[in-house]
């Protein structure tokens, strides 16, 4: 189960794809995280991707910390190995930290279940909201830009509304 | 003049695929909009050595009489039962189904149109 609205965030300390190690802990003075489930060979991570990559890089500028984390199994999902990842996050220019979760610990933590899913966490880390990016897989036909106007509630003091909307995604592979 | 035989479409899927109802949609979208009437079976996919012999490669999968007319090029690629299907779109978007056009294309062509 997900951490509600509120509650304190799971921690998580994970090697990424610049060859270090991203840590909740470490990222203390941000005024928000983003922390979404990702992988790489998802239709709906490869639909919501340059986008999610644009969102990144807007609200680094204010202090923002983006934290992609893929969890799948690369046994089954080979494609969604940290060797891949680092290639895809090359490729595609992430601006965000990009972190295996080899162990499935932190997915499970935060009760995600598909890719993408996204949690904003406030200056106290606590979960602000959960779910999708936005409304629609295709760009031209986004309505309400969920993740955005969650941001900016949480930059400007405010409780985002709506708190949580359904993930829509593909499943989060777990180990068998 | 008697009407045109139905196009057979096997429509594979997986439980979890959140494309599964739309793909479905889709498909009888695209009947409609290349005048095909269609025999379909669908056909849910619920481990890997079934995924191995129908050489599965992901939800949703369209096998218009036997043929994916969106096959993978290569090599190299697994079955699992829980996989999922990336499409090209419109100017290079991908996304989780076809674009209905061109599976409606793909129908015309198998029914002769």
């Amino acid at each position: 189960m997900s951490p509600a609205t509120g509650d304190r965030a799971p921690g998580f300390a994970l090697r990424d794809t610049d060859g270090g190690e991203v840590s909740l802990d470490e990222l203390g003075g941000a005024p928000a995280v983003v922390v979404a489930f990702w992988c790489n060979h998802c239709p709906y991570v490869r639909a919501w991707e340059d986008r999610f990559n644009d969102i990144a890089r807007e609200y680094s500028d204010r202090g923002v910390v983006t934290v992609a984390i893929c969890a799948n199994d690369d046994v089954t999902h080979p494609g969604d190995s940290f060797d891949n990842m680092v290639v895809r996050a090359a490729e595609r220019g992430y601006v965000f930290a990009y972190a295996r979760d080899d162990a499935q610990e932190v997915a499970r933590a935060y009760g995600a279940e598909r890719t993408p899913e996204v949690f904003v966490l406030d200056a106290a880390r606590r979960v602000a909201y959960h779910g999708a990016i936005d409304d629609a897989t295709d760009p031209d036909a986004v309505t309400t830009p969920y993740l955005r106007a969650a941001l900016d509630a949480v930059l400007a003091g405010r409780a985002p509304e709506p708190a949580s909307t359904p993930a829509v995604g593909c499943t989060i592979k777990w180990r068998r | 003049m008697p009407a045109a035989p139905p196009v057979a479409v096997s429509y594979l899927f997986s439980r979890e695929c959140p494309s599964r109802d739309e793909g479905l949609r889709l498909l009888e979208d695209a009947a409609l909009r290349a005048g095909v009437a269609l025999e379909v079976e669908t056909v849910e996919v619920l481990s890997d050595e079934q995924a191995e012999r129908l050489a599965y490669v992901g939800s949703p999968t369209y096998r218009i009489a036997g043929e994916d007319p969106f096959a993978p090029e290569g090599p190299g690629h697994t079955f699992q039962f829980d996989a999922c299907r990336c499409y090209r779109g419109p100017g290079g978007r991908i996304g989780p189904l076809p674009p209905r056009d061109a599976l409606a294309s793909a129908l015309a062509a198998r029914a002769g149109r």
